[in-house]
């Protein structure tokens, strides 16, 4: 068992933070990497030692291989981790930190190779018997054979075009009289749109959410999973909500869904953290979508709900450690949310939003934790991920957890950049989401033209000249009434200015 | 007495605002209304409406913008009369367009090239900035007068990259 004492983050933002909260818990020495853009981050201000790695550009810092292994070298480092992003799921790199002598903080790199090509794992976890959306990607049948295929899903049934995107060719059949139309009009689309009519028959996921579970493993073939994330609300494939638990699970499910992704980690043998994605529908069935290995963005609601600190659980597995707690001590307490704060625009297309933030003010409470990458004066890059931070709450039930996170976000302040605070506030409070109906179609079904409030109360103005008058530079005289005046002479005005003659 | 018009997207706001005694005097598009502030620390106000009833609002302004929190929704604002930017090189003009970024970021494509007849809505140039590409285009029609970027280029916020004038309506 190796001791680790010092330790590189290969990140930035909120997780190079994350990280070096926890290392710094741990007595483990932490060393921050930075670009151009970064000097001032916050990661750096928190962290032990600090090293330059370059301009802004990603591939020329944050993505250079090469140099990180040299900073970690020359910092006398034992381990690296690589948050999320970035570097953490190349198998390059987790091999090349291995060939320097030291320890990666995450799965082995042949899992990460492996999980990362999607057809091999793919057929592999079939094997092991774990589900995938029933299908089939043959194409070219006669319609016959098409129609046994159908009937082997099982209706509703979604055809696809091979070439397809963008929704062209795609045709949702519910009973198999309507299936020999839709597969021919389905065919004249794809061939007009792609050039090509090949079509394929999936199962049709209908309600569909996004469910996943957090997983541990050791190097000694000890598995965990520390139940469900319901990560629903996503606006183009970009989480945006996350909570835990899903309203749409039983005690059982979970518990399947449980031992399905920890099958999944026995079939590939993982080691550290990783999350299995599945598909869930409304009948219950639920479907593998991929493993992600790394730490998720969402890790820290399942902190919240099970009390254990999944970076340090990564650093004990990475030094060599068994498991530091087994299955049955595992409980789901209360609930969690989280909301990812970025910098982006809700009102005009969610543009990316950086620049100065001239001052904050994060929310604090009971039951309140706020994952940040930001303080009062900090500019944010133009160069990464919009992230700003995180903000994650518990409650004891999704209620009470639901209104302490609009609470928060009401008093969480962001000036001199724009921020999707008030889309998030407004989701939070939709009538769907109360009511735990949060499918991956969520945003397009509910939010598609959201625009905030457009009046604007009074108290806003009175706010505005309240600031403009306590800050104003303008002379101020009291007339005989002993009403106060600003004095607007125009020779204040005139600035480079002198009498020639 | 002092009188400002603030300008939120394509919404302005005429405001008056004066002093009474203890107390402050607005109109806003010519509804009136008093109350009293506290400035508590930098950038958070207390204010106290008539009724009594309180309100905590968060302000700050840099060279051009003046950023409001008000507990749900965010507002920013900009003066109107400062039609000047941050680089002080770009005066608005009617039936001019200067394309400018927001926010800092490179050149990925330039759509258009000086002469170029260009329609309402038409893409003009591509500039990436926070791992997204994002497209700037025409405000009306009318013909390319300058392009003043290439792909590839650092820009700064701000700063105009393609210039299109309005067609008169005499064509």
């Amino acid at each position: 068992m190796a001791k680790i004492k010092k330790v590189l983050v290969a990140n930035r933002g909120e997780i190079a933070v994350r990280i070096i909260r926890a290392l710094k818990e741990l007595g483990i020495v932490s060393v921050a990497v930075y670009s151009d853009a970064d000097r001032d981050a916050l990661h750096v201000i928190l962290a032990d030692e600090v090293e330059h790695i370059g301009p802004p550009e990603p591939l020329k810092s944050y993505l250079d291989i090469d140099k990180i292994i040299q900073v970690a070298k020359k910092h006398g480092v034992d381990a690296i981790h690589p948050g999320y992003g970035f570097l953490a799921e190349n198998p390059e790199f987790a091999q090349a930190v291995i060939d320097a002598g030291l320890i990666f903080i995450g799965p082995r790199p042949e899992t990460i190779r492996l999980l990362g090509n999607k057809v091999e794992s793919r057929q592999k976890l079939v094997d092991a018997g774990v589900p995938l959306i029933p299908g089939m990607l043959a194409t070219g049948l006669s319609m016959e054979e098409y129609k046994k295929e159908a009937e082997k899903i099982g209706y509703p049934v979604m055809i696809k075009a091979a070439a397809g995107g963008g929704g062209k060719g795609m045709r949702i059949v519910y009973s198999p009289d309507k299936l020999e139309s839709a597969i021919q009009a389905a065919q004249r689309e794809a061939k007009s749109a792609f050039g090509d009519e090949s079509v394929y028959i999936e199962k049709y996921i209908e309600n569909p959410r996004h469910i996943e579970i957090q997983i541990l493993g050791d190097k000694y073939g000890n598995y965990v999973h520390l139940f469900e994330r319901e990560c629903s609300i996503q606006r183009r494939h970009q989480k945006i909500i996350e909570e835990t638990p899903s309203t749409a699970l039983t005690y059982e499910k979970r518990m399947e869904m449980g031992e399905t992704a920890i099958r999944v980690a026995k079939t590939v043998g993982y080691e550290s953290a990783g999350t299995v994605e599945f598909l869930f529908d409304k009948y219950g069935n639920f479907y593998f979508l991929e493993v992600n290995t790394r730490i998720q963005v969402e890790h820290p609601i399942t902190e919240m709900v099970t009390c254990r600190d999944l970076v340090k659980e990564q650093i004990s597995i990475a030094e060599g450690n068994p498991l530091s707690f087994k299955q049955e001590e595992l409980k789901q307490h209360g609930h969690a949310i989280e909301c990812r704060i970025y910098a982006e625009d809700p009102e005009k297309d969610f543009m990316p939003s950086p620049g100065k933030i001239i001052f904050v003010s994060e929310p604090s409470g009971p039951g309140i934790r706020v994952d940040t990458g930001i303080y009062s004066g900090f500019e944010v890059p133009p160069y990464y991920d919009p992230i700003l931070s995180k903000l994650i709450v518990w409650g004891r039930d999704r209620e009470e957890a639901r209104k302490r996170m609009i609470e928060a976000l009401k008093n969480y302040v962001v000036l001199g950049i724009k921020t999707n605070i008030p889309y998030l506030i407004d989701i939070l409070e939709h009538p769907e989401f109360v009511n735990g109906n949060t499918f991956t179609t969520f945003i397009p079904d509910h939010m598609k033209n959201w625009k905030p409030e457009k009046d604007v109360p009074l108290e806003v103005f009175m706010a505005v000249e309240a600031f403009q008058e306590s800050t104003s530079t303008t002379p101020v005289s009291v007339s005989a009434d002993g009403r106060k005046r600003r004095v607007f002479d125009p020779w204040l005005t005139v600035g480079n200015w002198r009498i020639v003659k | 007495m002092k009188e400002t018009v603030y300008v939120l997207g394509k919404d302005e706001f005429k405001i008056i605002f004066d002093t009474d005694g203890d107390l402050r005097v607005i109109n806003v598009n010519g509804e009136e209304a008093k109350f009293k502030y506290r400035k508590v620390q930098n950038h958070v106000f207390l204010i106290e409406l008539d009724g009594g009833e309180k309100r905590t609002i968060y302000v700050a302004k840099d060279k051009e913008k003046i950023y409001v929190w008000a507990g749900k929704r965010g507002y920013i604002f900009e003066e109107k009369g400062e039609e000047y930017s941050a680089t002080g090189a770009v005066k608005k003009e009617e039936g001019v367009q200067y394309v400018t970024s927001p926010m800092p970021g490179k050149v990925v494509k330039v759509l258009v090239k000086p002469g170029d007849r260009v329609k309402e809505g038409q893409g003009l140039i591509i500039v990436e900035s926070m791992k997204m590409e994002n497209e700037f285009t025409a405000d009306f029609d009318g013909i390319v007068k300058e392009v003043r970027a290439k792909p590839g280029d650092q820009i700064d916020a701000d700063v105009p990259l393609v210039i299109v004038e309005a067609e008169s309506g005499e064509g």
